[in-house]
This record gives structure tokens, C-alpha cells and sequence, in this order.
């Protein structure tokens, strides 16, 4: 009886040590999936992007000329994606900072922070020139 | 003593092969996770992360050049187009993530003059226009990027048609064309002057009956004294830029 029942406890054995292998499979499949898949390149294209678009259209130029710092957050946020964190700092040619308000859009959480520099010329008949320093990071 | 050893081993053979299991188990999760991690460094080379702010920069020298019409086409010194482009110039040395070169050429050659081209006494269109050659050198630490390009910033102003009629004043009817940079445009706003007996006299805006075809095309209404003989339209796009157009009314 007992020679009878070790070959039926190998079976299950090995039934056990199959399950192991493939549940390693399956949940090292499971972890590669779930990360997030923005990389730091991509806020980077991101960010300066946003700022391209902005300046194009002549707004950047305009909100800093006019010291309108809050219609700059709220177009930021319009153009960038959402999920995405930043905190946009202004200097004048002489690098002294410009925005004594805060222009972002919540604080930081991730570990991940990126940072890109603009450089933003006025379009206005009286010429100036801004050095934006923009960081951005995922929720 | 030998039988006991050997019907221990066997017994034990089984939990074994638990255990090489687990080990195999570990080892494939850990490798999964180790090509995957290797996988999402980042490949992007150094003057690949340059080349994104390229665009950014060539931006900048094109609202400088833009900027400095603007000026320029009010009144301002024709030197305002170098004074802006060497501060941008310098303003790029102050740039972190790379030292940044930017080297520019003024277009001299007719009808331009120092980049610059104010053509406002043509009979058929009026231009205001600017044009800067620029070479772009972007070094990192281990990669240098360099462009060369030109930027071509003109406004233009076409009188279409000029329609008068006279009875106890002139009542005109003029219609005109906005461009930028041959493409249709529109304006920011219309002053009109007119000439009697040497003298330029503004007429005021609301008395000025403006319509907007929404393609660039404009159609401007109002009356002018009996005596006046000539016209001046003096016309401002969106970007600030200005144009002035004269026209024979006697």
C-alpha cells in the first residue's frame, strides 16, 4: 500500500514543482507590465514640446510679457498631458527670478524629476529675452 | 544502517524537487526582470537630447528677428535687428545643458539693407520685411550638433482698389490685402491719414467703417475733406509689424 501511494505522491510532486516554474512565468510577466511606461526622454520631449507650442503661437512671449502667470499655468496645463506634474520658474536675462508665484500644478511626488531650460525671446517691439526652467514629473 | 540512509534519501528526493523548483523559479523571475530593466535604459545618445532643443532655439532667433521688425517698422533704429540678436547671442551662453553658438549674417542685398527692407512707397504692394542667415552650433560634452537656416519675416500690404466719390466731401472706399509672409494674414488695426494742403490729418477710427472678409482681404469705408489729395493707410498685423501704404486721392 505504501509503495502503492509513493508513486502517486511523486506525481503530485511534480505536479507542484511544474506549477512553481510556470507561476514564475507568469507573475515575472505580470511585474514587466505594470511599470510605467514613461521614461525620462519622453517627459523631456514632452515638456520642451509643450513650451514650442506655446511660443509659436505667440502666448508664451505675451503671459511673460505681461507678467500673467496664471493664464500661463492654466495653457500649460491645457497642453501638456495629464497625468503629467511641472513647475515652471522664469528668469530675466540677468538670471534673476521673475515669478515670485509659484506656476505649477500641484507638488511632486514621484521620484523621477525632469528638468528642460527654454529660451524665450518677445515677440513685442520692445525686446526681451526669459530662460525658463521647466521640471516635470509623472503622478 | 546502509538501507536506512538509502530509504531516507529517497524519501527526501521529493522535497527536492520543491526546491530545485523554487530555485528555477526565482532564477527565470529574476532574469525577466533584469532583461526588462536593461531594455528601458535609455538608449537616446547625447546629440539626440540636443537636437530636441534645437527647435526651441531656432524659435527664438526667429521671434528676435520679429521683434526687432516690429520695432524697427515704428520707427525704431535699423540697428535694433543686430543690438536684439547679439543679446539673444549672449543670452544662449547663459544655457545649461549645452554651450550654444549662434552666429548670424544680415541679408544685404538689394532691396535689403541690413537685414532689413522697408518698401513703402510701391505703387502696387508695401513690405516690411527682415531676413537673417544663421549657422547654430550646439556642443554637449561628447557630441556637437550645428544647422544652418534663414529666417524670412515679411508683412505685406496690397491696395486692391481705391474707389472715390465727390460730392460736398470725398467718400472712399478702398479695399486691401494683409499677407505674411505671402500668406494671407490678418491685421491688428487700420489708421488712416489724409493730405490737405500739406498737412496730414488723422481720421479717427470710429469714423472709419472697417469690414473683415476673414481672408486677409479688408474693406475700409469713410469720408475725406474736399481738398485732400492723397492718402496714407497705416496697417499693424498681429505680430506688430507695421505697413504703410500711400495712395492718390485727387
Amino acid at each position: 500500500m505504501k509503495a502503492a501511494n509513493k508513486g502517486q505522491i511523486r506525481i503530485i510532486e511534480a505536479f507542484f514543482a511544474m506549477l512553481i516554474v510556470f507561476s514564475a512565468f507568469a507573475v515575472s510577466a505580470n511585474l514587466t507590465i505594470t511599470r510605467n511606461s514613461v521614461n525620462r526622454a519622453d517627459l523631456e520631449s514632452i515638456g520642451l514640446g509643450s513650451l514650442i507650442k506655446l511660443d509659436q503661437e505667440g502666448v508664451l512671449s505675451y503671459y511673460l510679457d505681461q507678467r500673467n502667470f496664471s493664464t500661463l499655468r492654466e495653457a500649460l496645463n491645457l497642453v501638456l498631458p495629464t497625468g503629467v506634474l511641472f513647475n515652471l520658474t522664469v528668469y530675466d536675462r540677468n538670471l534673476k527670478l521673475i515669478n515670485e508665484q509659484a506656476i505649477t500644478n500641484g507638488g511632486f511626488s514621484s521620484e523621477e524629476v525632469v528638468s528642460v531650460e527654454y529660451l524665450c525671446a518677445s515677440q513685442d517691439a520692445v525686446y526681451r529675452c526669459y530662460i525658463i526652467h521647466l521640471q516635470l514629473a509623472m503622478t | 544502517m546502509r538501507e536506512h540512509k538509502k530509504s531516507l534519501r529517497r524519501n527526501r528526493s521529493g522535497q527536492l524537487l520543491i526546491v530545485a523548483a523554487l530555485a528555477i523559479a526565482l532564477l527565470i523571475s529574476s532574469t525577466t526582470v533584469y532583461v526588462y530593466e536593461v531594455s528601458q535604459e535609455p538608449v537616446t545618445d547625447e546629440s539626440t537630447q540636443l537636437s530636441l532643443y534645437l527647435p526651441g532655439l531656432k524659435q527664438s532667433t526667429r521671434n528676435t528677428v520679429t521683434s526687432s521688425l516690429a520695432n524697427i517698422s515704428k520707427g525704431g533704429e535699423t540697428a535694433a535687428l543686430e543690438t536684439n540678436l547679439a543679446e539673444l547671442s549672449d543670452n544662449m551662453l547663459s544655457l545649461d545643458f549645452g554651450i550654444c553658438n549662434l552666429s548670424y549674417t544680415s541679408l544685404n542685398e538689394s532691396p535689403y539693407d541690413s537685414g532689413i527692407v522697408l518698401s513703402w512707397n510701391r505703387t502696387d504692394a508695401s513690405v516690411s520685411g527682415a531676413y537673417v542667415n544663421f549657422t547654430l552650433n550646439i556642443y554637449g560634452i561628447n557630441s556637437k550638433i550645428s544647422t544652418q537656416y534663414s529666417v524670412n519675416v515679411t508683412t505685406t500690404l496690397f491696395l486692391a482698389s481705391i474707389a472715390v466719390n465727390t460730392d460736398t466731401v470725398k467718400h472712399v472706399n478702398l479695399t486691401c490685402n494683409v499677407s505674411n509672409e505671402d500668406k494671407p494674414a490678418p491685421a491688428e488695426s487700420f489708421v488712416v491719414y489724409c493730405e490737405e494742403s500739406g498737412t496730414w490729418t488723422k481720421i479717427e477710427s470710429s469714423a472709419v467703417l472697417q469690414m473683415d472678409y476673414g481672408n486677409g482681404m479688408y474693406s475700409l469705408c469713410f469720408t475725406a475733406p474736399l481738398e485732400s489729395t492723397q492718402l496714407l493707410l497705416q496697417m499693424n498685423d498681429i505680430r506688430g509689424i507695421q505697413v504703410q501704404a500711400k495712395c492718390n486721392i485727387a
